[in-house]
């Protein structure tokens, strides 16, 4: 099992009133899947998936990541597990805007430690993957906004997590560049990857091989086709 | 290291991407370097000027009489009243001494001169024994020194500061010629070189004459002094002990008695000056550090604006694997590239402005490779020191918070 989570928690303390963001979550997943993870907004996705990319912990309950307990790390060995385990793509693209597609690919094997020569041809490697081998120079402002995702998922690739965690990757795409991006995934996790598709859309969560539906900080459904 | 590169890379990027903002920012800083360097740029001339002036005959030579380095009235009056020192104790040193490569004694005073038509007022007048070190950083200019045979007969000889050559004779060599000190009259033998100007005073206005025919008509002995040049294999304590020795025999001291002379060194004469300029020099650059302080603070405002409009960016770091440390480090760097690019700049213009202010006023300024270092030393410092709460700020960020600023 890749993920394994039991009896997940997650409160927010609003003032004197109290917010169960996730209220009982059992969840496995194992290496290889492609799940979606649905919900309207408010029905905790945005929270479980925040835990799921260690960029949050939970207030209880227990969360495995390949074995290893990361509900209880401290700030820093989160941050190692972010930079080998979790390639994140988001709605925003979240690309650095002064530097260049090369260089945002980059990042995570700077943060991991990975020396120049390796960075160079493991950052190429990512963008022939995603159909941008003739962009790395260029700047996120200087490519369309397909293009951007796809810089955003060679970053995501580049570093080979465990799991890539996509948060609404189409949310600021036309249908069409949509689609592309769709099959980009599709193409990722048939070469093996662990991917997780947080979203609201169901024809994007259709893409999916599983659909996780959540409500109110509870699973709802947990299906496959 | 790869880290550190990158950061410096980074840092080197962020700021030049917000030029016109960097500067306005740094602006602050760089006048406080330039005050700082300006500052330490003169004193440190005006030390190495006074040193140079002082050291001139060298830091071994020293000095004997019975004034010494008074630092206050009631010593200078209580020494007034030891008994003078005179020829007598130069003989016994000049025969006696087995230490010494030279040794020489002379009075001064002042006195009008006369050449024709032309006078100078209140000049320097030395009486010196023949072969004086005295005269060591005068080259002769034309004409000769003054010699033996012209202490030991009383010659009415004289040798003309450089300035008071230049005035008295503005044209034609003044060798041979006759002129007036005071109310005698002089055959000028010499003529010494120029030495220039300490402190915007001359040295070249003083004329010479053989020290016996001097004491003749001038008979106040209180600043009768010797100068002493030790030979060049021994050291300047032990030349300074045996002169002691020699001086307590000729001044009739028993074992007992204290000295009724001062023995000092030129090294002490800097001594002296460095007590006396240190603490005004340290309260000057401080004062002027002020502006550094200030300076910092500016910059430490921009880096919490910087980290405030980067929130999103850190949240991205962060989400790709950055830890608290890896910001921590970008943001210094950051703040230090800085603040040491503005540090470079104010060595800069530090410099140009201690130059020009050399140039213009003729204050000797003095450009080191240590105010360089200090320079931009300090401004490393100021970078780390108002840089890392922002830092700290930075990289304490909350990931998931830092993701969803706008």
């Amino acid at each position: 099992m890749l993920i394994e989570i039991e009896n997940l928690t997650k409160i927010y303390k609003m003032g004197a009133e109290e917010v169960h963001a996730l209220d009982g979550i059992d969840l496995g997943i194992e290496r290889g899947e492609y799940v979606a993870i649905m919900g309207a907004s408010g029905s905790g996705k945005s929270t479980l998936m925040n835990i799921l990319g260690c960029l949050d912990v939970p207030t209880s309950g227990t969360y495995r990541l390949d074995g290893e307990l990361v509900s209880s790390m401290d700030d820093d060995r989160l941050a190692a597990i972010r930079n080998r385990q979790i390639g994140f793509v988001f709605q925003t693209f979240n690309l650095l805007p002064r530097s260049d597609a090369f260089h945002n690919v980059e990042l995570p094997l700077i943060y991991a430690g990975v020396a120049r020569p390796e960075r160079r041809h493991r950052v190429e490697e990512a963008l022939v993957a995603v159909g941008l081998a003739d962009r790395t120079k260029h700047r996120p402002n200087e490519l369309s906004g397909g293009q951007r995702q796809r810089v955003a998922i060679a970053r995501a690739l580049v570093n080979a997590p465990s799991i890539i965690l996509a948060d609404e990757p189409t949310g600021n795409l036309d249908s069409r560049t949509s689609e592309d991006i769709m099959v980009a995934f599709r193409k990722i996790h048939d070469a093996g990857n662990t991917v997780l598709l947080v979203t609201h859309e169901e024809d994007i969560a259709a893409h999916a091989d599983r659909r996780v539906r959540l409500r109110d900080g509870r699973i709802e459904s947990d299906t496959r086709s | 290291m790869r880290l550190l590169i990158e950061g410096l890379k980074l840092g080197i990027a962020a700021l030049w991407s917000h030029r016109l903002r960097t500067f306005l920012t740094l602006l602050g800083h760089i006048m406080g370097v330039i005050t700082v360097i300006t500052l330490v740029s003169l004193i440190q001339g005006l030390n190495h000027y006074v040193s140079e002036k002082i050291l001139v005959q060298g830091a071994n030579l020293f000095y004997v009489d019975k004034i010494g380095l008074a630092f206050n009235e009631e010593d200078f009056l209580k020494r007034l009243r030891r008994r003078n020192l005179d020829l007598s104790d130069f003989e016994a040193v000049r025969t006696k001494n087995e230490t010494l490569a030279n040794v020489g004694a002379y009075v001064q005073t002042n006195a009008t001169l006369k050449y024709k038509k032309r006078k100078l007022n209140q000049m320097g007048v030395v009486g010196i024994t023949a072969d004086s070190p005295l005269f060591d950083p005068y080259p002769i200019a034309s004409g000769r020194e003054l010699r033996a045979e012209d202490t030991d007969h009383r010659r009415r000889v004289v040798v003309l500061g450089h300035e008071v050559a230049q005035e008295l004779f503005p044209v034609g060599d003044p060798v041979g010629e006759e002129i007036r000190v005071g109310a005698r009259k002089y055959t000028v033998i010499g003529v010494l070189g120029e030495r220039g100007k300490v402190l915007g005073q001359s040295t070249d206005n003083f004329v010479a004459i053989p020290i016996t025919e001097m004491l003749g008509w001038f008979h106040d002995l209180s600043f009768f002094t010797l100068l002493a040049q030790p030979l060049p294999n021994v050291s300047t304590d032990e030349a300074q002990e045996e002169v002691r020795w020699i001086l307590r025999g000729s001044r009739g001291l028993r074992p007992k008695d204290a000295e009724n002379f001062e023995v000092y060194s030129s090294d002490a004469l800097m001594r002296l000056y460095q007590t006396l300029t240190g603490g005004i020099f340290a309260v000057l650059v401080g004062v002027g550090s002020i502006s550094l302080v200030v300076g910092g603070i500016v910059i430490m405002n921009i880096m919490m604006v910087s980290v405030t409009e980067r929130t999103r960016e850190i949240g991205v770091r962060k989400s790709l694997g950055a830890r608290r440390k890896d910001i921590l480090n970008q943001f210094l760097l950051e703040s230090v590239v800085l603040t040491v690019t503005g540090g470079l700049i104010g060595v800069l213009f530090g410099f140009s402005v201690s130059m020009l202010v050399s140039a213009t006023t003729g204050f000797p300024a003095r450009i080191t490779a240590s105010a360089t270092i200090l320079g931009l030393g300090v401004s490393a410092i100021v970078g780390i020191f108002f840089g890392v709460y922002p830092a700290f700020r930075a990289a304490r960020l909350d990931p998931v918070t830092a993701l969803r600023a706008e």
